[in-house]
């Protein structure tokens, strides 16, 4: 990371359900700089979205939601914030694109309806060209026919446009941190890739800071600059994107860069999962993942550190055996 | 073999708000699309975004109606069904939906719902059926309690799956259903899948952008675009030497792909306008004059493999 003081930072970060009866993320530390991208990878149920989530603290009541921790953004703990000074912060400064595009788009106004919404909400647009507004985004987020689809209702989309839709109005704010969570599972690489060059041009005209959920380990070794692997609710490893995707140094990360699917000596395509699964809601003492690790020994029972080695940090105390 | 499921020239039009004066404009989301799957087969359906996919996957369940051709389901012609007849049906044909989430209901345990289903159809739907639905998908039977809500993205993805392969159907709609999984989930989920092929003999529909995902599962493939066919052929045929120029593009544009980058210029046209002669043409580094004027056929260039294109001259 760069030496300038971070835009955002979590510290120590810990997330409970039920008043704290399931676990969900347990102490975890992040930080992104204006500009940078961190890359938030890891198995289904590790505590990503729930990360993100916490950094706006949209929970519903009925959730039960214990939070412990900071959640730093330009140096003031949101955690500490009141309800309504954090409202302030949602949607101006913190742009938010949701794991799901449908549950997320009320259906019942139009597309152009709640585009131009956010956009006049955030910049106090009259309604004319906050629709002009929203016409150009929608077209920069490579729909086609925009004209038309303003006037459609989400359900009359496919669910790669929704998702699209979504991350529209998630940009209509030109935000100063996007937190986007799994944006493109719905799009295929050429609209993936166009939505990319669009998310990379914002950062390069305003300085955004980008923290982006994804499983795509190809996708993180294209716009990452860092990653941070999370299992278990943990990050286990993080480091520069390139480098930990090259040479991990945590066997979850290995594990996980071992089962993509790829082509085998037959010529077919071939896959296969870590065997067993993680702990979830209550954790171990010791390490989270020894119960499925290749490399586990006695000393994996005691409670392992977040260790540095260089400008990089894994969470497994025989990491040498991998470097 | 005879076919499970049929479809015969089926269309899928939705009307278009109208503009102006003149006749109301129709989208073409599907348009005359043929298909045959048999027991035990899996045709992999891809496409960019809007091509029409999820459409042609609710018509062949008879989720949605067709404008136009036939949809038939072990002979039965799903139009001429009789609602009760056609629930009765749905058992042995099920969804997972693009969209968990939207599909599940929100104020119900997910056990609840999985034991509806059970229910629905005459199943044994206790307790432990239910937990035998959700371990097979990595979950674990307490979370029967538990709203969708209080489940991550990738666990409701997984919750979908469970409850559409509850009632062992003969026939799946899988509509991008590993989208949220990680490499090692979707690997696990995937097998599942292709275990209840080679144990029950499911057929499926299978719907990914993921094409590496699409040739590991698939037999077959039919390449979609503005609602039409491309091209349809065996899988292994068609990623290893793709006959239409759309194919080609889209499997040049798969990280990693050795293949020569093939530029589609230019934007997706409207579904609502689309080009004269062949819809492609206007992205086609390929097109000549008389892609404009003629609607190519599909036709076979190999037993079983066609495409509609009319140059055959091409090295792809
Ligand atoms: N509202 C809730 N109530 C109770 N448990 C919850 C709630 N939301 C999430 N969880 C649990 O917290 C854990 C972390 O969930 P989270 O959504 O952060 O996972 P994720 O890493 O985003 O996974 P995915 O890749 O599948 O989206 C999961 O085990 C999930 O079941
Ligand atoms: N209920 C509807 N009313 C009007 N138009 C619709 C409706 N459902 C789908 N469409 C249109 O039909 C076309 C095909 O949509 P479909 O959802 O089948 O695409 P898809 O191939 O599944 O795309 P994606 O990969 O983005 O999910 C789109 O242009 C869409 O807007
Ligand atoms: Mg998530
Ligand atoms: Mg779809």
């Amino acid at each position: 990371m760069s030496g300038a003081a971070p835009l955002l930072e979590l510290r120590a970060l810990s997330v409970g359900f039920r008043g704290g009866a399931i676990q969900a993320v347990d102490g975890v530390d992040l930080a992104i700089a204006s500009g940078e991208t961190l890359a938030v990878v890891g198995e289904s149920g590790s505590g990503k979205s729930v990360t993100a989530l916490a950094i706006l603290r949209l929970f519903g009541r009925e959730d039960g939601v214990v939070a412990r921790g900071q959640v730093l953004f330009q140096g003031e703990d949101l955690l500490a914030l009141p309800e309504a000074a954090l409202r302030q912060r949602r949607g101006r400064d913190i742009g938010i694109i949701f794991q799901d595009p449908g549950a997320s788009l009320n259906p019942v106004f139009t597309v152009g309806e709640q585009v131009a919404e956010a956009v006049r909400r955030h910049q106090g647009l009259a309604t004319k060209p906050a629709l002009a507004r929203a016409l150009e985004l929608l077209r920069e987020v490579g729909l086609s026919d925009p004209e038309a689809r303003l006037r459609s209702y989400p359900h009359q989309l496919s669910g790669g446009m929704r998702q699209r839709v979504m991350i529209a109005i998630a940009l209509a704010c030109a935000p100063k941190l996007l937190i986007a969570d799994e944006p493109t599972t719905a799009l295929d690489v050429t609209i993936q890739a166009q939505i990319l060059k669009l998310l990379q041009a914002l950062q390069a005209r305003t300085g955004m800071a980008l923290l982006f959920i994804t499983h795509d380990l190809a996708l993180v070794a294209e716009i990452a600059d860092r990653i941070a692997v999370m299992y278990a609710g943990q990050v286990v490893e993080s480091g520069r994107a390139a480098e930990v995707l090259a040479r991990p140094l945590h066997p979850y990360t290995r594990a996980l860069l071992a089962c993509r699917p790829h082509r085998g000596p037959s010529g077919r395509v071939e896959f296969a999962p870590i065997p067993g699964a993680p702990p979830r809601g209550r954790f171990p003492e010791g390490c989270r993942f020894a119960a499925r690790c290749a490399l586990a020994a006695e000393g994996c029972a005691a409670p392992q550190p977040l260790l540095a080695v260089e400008d990089r940090a894994t969470r497994c105390h025989r990491w040498g055996l991998l470097a | 073999m005879s076919a499970l499921l049929e479809l015969d020239g089926v269309s899928r039009h939705f009307p278009q708000p109208r503009r102006g004066f003149g006749r109301r404009p129709v989208l073409r989301a599907v348009q005359d699309v043929s298909l045959q799957v048999a027991p035990g087969e899996v045709v992999g359906l891809v496409g960019e975004s809007g091509s029409g996919k999820s459409t042609l996957g609710r018509v062949a369940l008879g989720l949605l109606p067709a404008t136009a051709g036939r949809v038939r389901f072990a002979g039965q012609d799903l139009a001429a069904l009789r609602p009760r007849e056609l629930r009765a049906l749905r058992r042995q044909m099920q969804m997972v939906f693009q969209d968990p989430f939207a599909s599940l209901n929100r104020s119900r345990s997910i056990g609840g719902a999985i034991a509806e289903v059970l229910k629905l159809h005459g199943l044994p739907h206790g307790t432990t059926e239910v937990a035998a639905a959700l371990q097979r998908v990595g979950l674990e039977a307490s979370d029967a309690t538990r709203r969708p809500r209080q489940f991550s993205g990738g666990q409701r993805q997984r919750i979908a799956i469970a409850r559409a392969l509850a009632v062992q159907p003969r026939f799946l709609v899988a509509d991008e259903p590993v989208s949220a999984l990680d490499v090692s989930v979707q690997a696990g989920i995937l097998r599942l899948l292709q275990e209840q092929r080679g144990a029950l003999g499911l057929a499926m529909l299978f719907i990914s952008h993921d094409l590496t995902v699409v040739e590991a599962m698939a037999d077959r493939v039919l390449v979609l675009y503005l609602g039409r066919v491309m091209e349809a052929g065996p899988a292994a045929a068609i990623f290893a030497a793709p006959r239409h120029p759309y194919t080609a593009a889209l499997l040049a544009a798969a990280p990693g792909s050795f293949r020569a980058k093939l530029d589609l210029q230019g934007e997706i046209p409207s579904p609502a306008a689309p080009p004269s002669g062949c819809v492609f043409r206007t992205r086609c580094p390929f097109a000549v004059a008389e892609c404009t004027r003629v609607v190519p056929v599909l036709r076979n260039v190999e037993q079983r493999h066609a495409k509609a294109c009319i140059r055959d001259d091409l090295a792809l």
